[in-house]
């Protein structure tokens, strides 16, 4: 043990020494977190579909309808259903609400939409009553389409009032539906149920008169009232009420978390995202700075030493790991320091963050030692290396986030470790994810890990005996 | 002390190692010597258990092969090249790979101090190695090697490239370890150091042992005879003879020699007898 410790620091010290090693293990993570979060900070929007989570919750004639409407709407990619069993025999059912905000506070969906019970009454009685709810949660990782989300329940929510007034029936049957709840209601006295009963007379003589020729041909620019200023479009009514469902439950303090970390809500603070981002290139600093530095082991006859010495393969790649491992998780704790004192973002558990932290610094150093292992010169382990984070990065949020590529390279990305680093450390910084969700990323980094140091000892040890 | 036994090895159709056996007694230093290519490397590596070999065996001291940790803990390694860590101080350097074999503490500072005395480093200790010359490094990776204080250490060429300062200093050191009774394998192309420095002299060419014997009997046996040439008035004249000294009391005796030179046969003359005059890439 002691002469792995020996490696270790002796790695630590070499790379503390070396100027550019240190830029890019300590500067440039800091530099990438602050300028994407300054990025961040002043919004930006996305223009690919964007994909929800349709739960409907009332499962009435109105709510089944707008619930269609949704799904072909062109702006969402609408998943309804979860899948369940096993491989030989697979079922599907509708997603609960609680399985829908899961989802979406792990970052497998980007929102969710409930329509709640009551939500096809409401819309029958059009005129009177409560209005029509719908309860939508947000990823807050995805604050640039929440509010085209809105805007999109709200056009849908117009287009269907308009069809309603489109179906003269429909609408006569709505309005009596509302007067006779009107002339039941203990809320109103005489004189306004008065008023009221006047103008549902009206309306309904109205809609008896009103021209047919609107069910032939509505013209294009009809069918969407949010680009129209005239009768129907959004003059201050609102067709929907969208109720904001907040993904990030509230939490009791955890033990050695703050006070203040408890039922901390969608951050506010773009540095909060930005941060685990930048301690990502921490990680592939220190990975690359550490696996250059085994392969000019070999290069300058350093090995040779330590192979001459009473060490096997496996306590010399060791050292190294462990020298890799202990600079990760310097470097994000630097940058959470910088994160905390200087941008204010405070980490919902420090538990789950260490978890986090651990996992993605293991998955990290098994990357380094395979890097390291099959590269034979300087050049062929830095182009190896800093290319395949590259690409592990791109399409893994490293570098543009996720909710900004396309859908091909979203799916793409499940086999990056920087997805999955990344959801395990904002999983502890501001989702507030549970254990059992931080299962599979955090196990997925560990594998990485594990796989990466035994794929690296094997190499090296067949190298070493050549 | 070091013992090989019908060494062979195999590098694709190319035997580096070819059945080559030697017993390498404690105490002395160790000539090791043959044209590039000629498999020193490749049979030091299999001696410091660096390879496998394809047969034979290697032995330390009826200790076992140097794979066993413990065997390892009596070898040092000097590398041709400086096997040095740049951005480290000497004290840094020789501190990690005294850990390395476990020393700590007190211990390990006193034996880092007394070889960084040993090869005239002392007042250095505390700068960079990146900013040493390349004397300076030889004799710290020679330090380096010593610090778990190995009864076997291999020296693989130590004075290549150095001034005549820092090989006299390394020449020094080795003596004196093999006066405090340590093996040293040496491996050079300075015929004349050899010379000056071995106990013991062995010749190797295409894997295979072509002589192993004390300096003075590998010239006895291999140089060939000792050149007398005098310089007359008349002119010069070469003799070549096995009794030099007979050659000069018969000359000296005439009025019209100006000068007389005996060049008697070295330990070069009796590598390019072995392994001949073709040049080696």
């Amino acid at each position: 043990m002691n002469a792995i410790w020996a490696i270790a620091i002796k790695d630590i010290r070499l790379l503390l020494r070396d100027r550019m090693g240190f830029f890019f293990a300590f500067i440039f993570p800091i530099m990438t977190a602050i300028f994407f979060g300054t990025i961040f900070g002043s919004g930006k929007e996305s223009d690919g579909r964007i994909d929800i989570i349709l739960v409907d919750e009332d499962s009435t004639e109105g709510s089944r309808s707008f619930a269609e409407t949704l799904r072909n709407a062109s702006e969402l990619s609408v998943i309804d259903k979860i899948e369940e069993g096993t491989k030989g025999y697979k079922t599907t059912r509708p997603f609960s609400r609680e399985e829908a905000e899961t989802s979406v506070r792990t970052s497998k969906a980007t929102a969710f939409i409930a329509l709640p019970k009551g939500f096809g009454a409401s819309r029958e009685s059009l005129f009177f009553g409560g209005g029509t709810t719908i309860v939508l949660g947000v990823d807050p990782a995805r604050r640039a389409e929440s509010g085209m989300l809105e805007g999109v329940l709200t056009k849908y929510g117009f287009m269907q009032m308009q069809e309603a007034f489109q179906k003269p029936d429909l609408m006569r049957s709505q309005a009596r539906i509302s007067l006779d709840r009107i002339r039941e209601s203990a809320s109103l006295d005489a004189s306004q149920k008065q008023v009221f009963e006047k103008f549902f007379g009206d309306l309904d003589q109205f809609l008896v008169d009103v021209p047919r020729q609107t069910d032939a041909a509505p013209g294009a620019a009809a069918t969407d009232p949010t680009n129209s200023a005239g009768p129907g479009g959004p003059g201050g009514f609102q067709p929907i009420t969208i109720e904001r469902a907040d993904v990030l439950k509230p939490k009791s303090p955890a033990p050695g978390g703050n006070d203040s970390a408890a039922g901390v809500r969608p951050p506010r603070n773009p540095y909060a995202w930005t941060f685990p981002q930048g301690m990502i290139w921490g990680f592939m600093g220190c990975t690359m700075s550490f696996a250059i530095a085994l392969v000019l082991e070999r290069t300058r006859g350093t090995l040779l030493r330590l192979r001459v010495a009473p060490l096997s393969p496996m306590h010399v790649l060791a050292g190294k790991a462990l020298a890799c491992f202990l600079m990760t998780q310097v470097v994000a704790i630097m940058l959470l320091l910088i994160a905390r004192f200087a941008f204010g973002v405070v980490p919902v558990s420090i538990p789950t963050l260490a978890v986090a932290m651990v996992c993605t610094g293991a998955a990290f150093v098994g990357l380094m030692l395979f890097f390291s292992v099959l590269s034979h010169s300087e050049r062929a382990a830095a182009g190896l290396g800093w290319g395949t984070m590259l690409i592990f990065s791109m399409i893994g949020g490293g570098m543009v986030p996720l909710f900004l590529l396309t859908g091909w390279m979203r799916a793409l990305s499940m086999f990056s470790p920087v997805r999955w680093a990344i959801l395990a450390l904002e999983g502890g910084i501001w989702r507030g994810m549970s254990p059992s969700e931080m299962l599979l990323p955090c196990g997925i980094l560990l594998a990485i890990g594990i796989a990466g140091f035994v794929a690296g000892a094997m190499v090296f040890g067949k190298a070493e005996q050549a | 002390m070091l013992s090989l036994r019908n060494l062979r090895k195999r590098f694709g159709d190319i035997v580096a190692v070819d059945t080559l056996s030697l017993e390498i007694p404690r105490g002395v230093v160790f000539g090791f010597l043959g044209p590039n290519g000629a498999g020193k490397t490749t049979t030091l590596s299999m001696a410091v258990g660096l390879l496998a070999p394809d047969s034979g065996e290697v032995t330390l001291e009826g200790l076992g092969p140097p794979t066993d940790p413990t065997v390892r803990k009596t070898i040092g390694l000097a590398p041709q090249a400086s096997a040095l860590y740049d951005d480290l101080t000497a004290d840094e350097n020789l501190a990690f790979f005294g850990r390395l074999y476990g020393l700590s503490g007190a211990a390990l500072k006193a034996r880092t101090s007394a070889v960084l005395d040993l090869v005239g480093l002392s007042d250095r200790r505390e700068d960079r190695v990146k900013g040493y010359s390349g004397g300076m490094k030889r004799r710290l990776n020679l330090a380096a090697a010593l610090m778990h204080e190995p009864t076997l250490l291999l020296l693989d060429e130590p004075t290549a490239g150095v001034d005549p300062q820092s090989r006299n200093a390394i020449l020094d050191v080795v003596r004196t370890l093999r006066d405090r009774g340590c093996t040293v394998v040496y491996t050079t192309h300075y015929m004349e150091e050899a010379q000056r420095l071995c106990d013991l002299v062995a010749v190797i060419d295409h894997g295979k042992l072509l002589a192993l014997g004390t300096v003075d009997e590998l010239i006895a046996t291999h140089g060939g005879e000792s050149v007398v040439t005098i310089h007359r008035t008349t002119g010069e004249e070469k003799v070549r003879s096995a009794t030099p000294v007979a050659v000069l009391s018969e000359h000296l005796a005439r009025k019209d020699v100006l000068n007389i030179r005996v060049d008697r046969p070295d330990l070069e003359g009796v590598f390019l007898a072995l392994t001949g005059r073709s040049l080696r890439d």
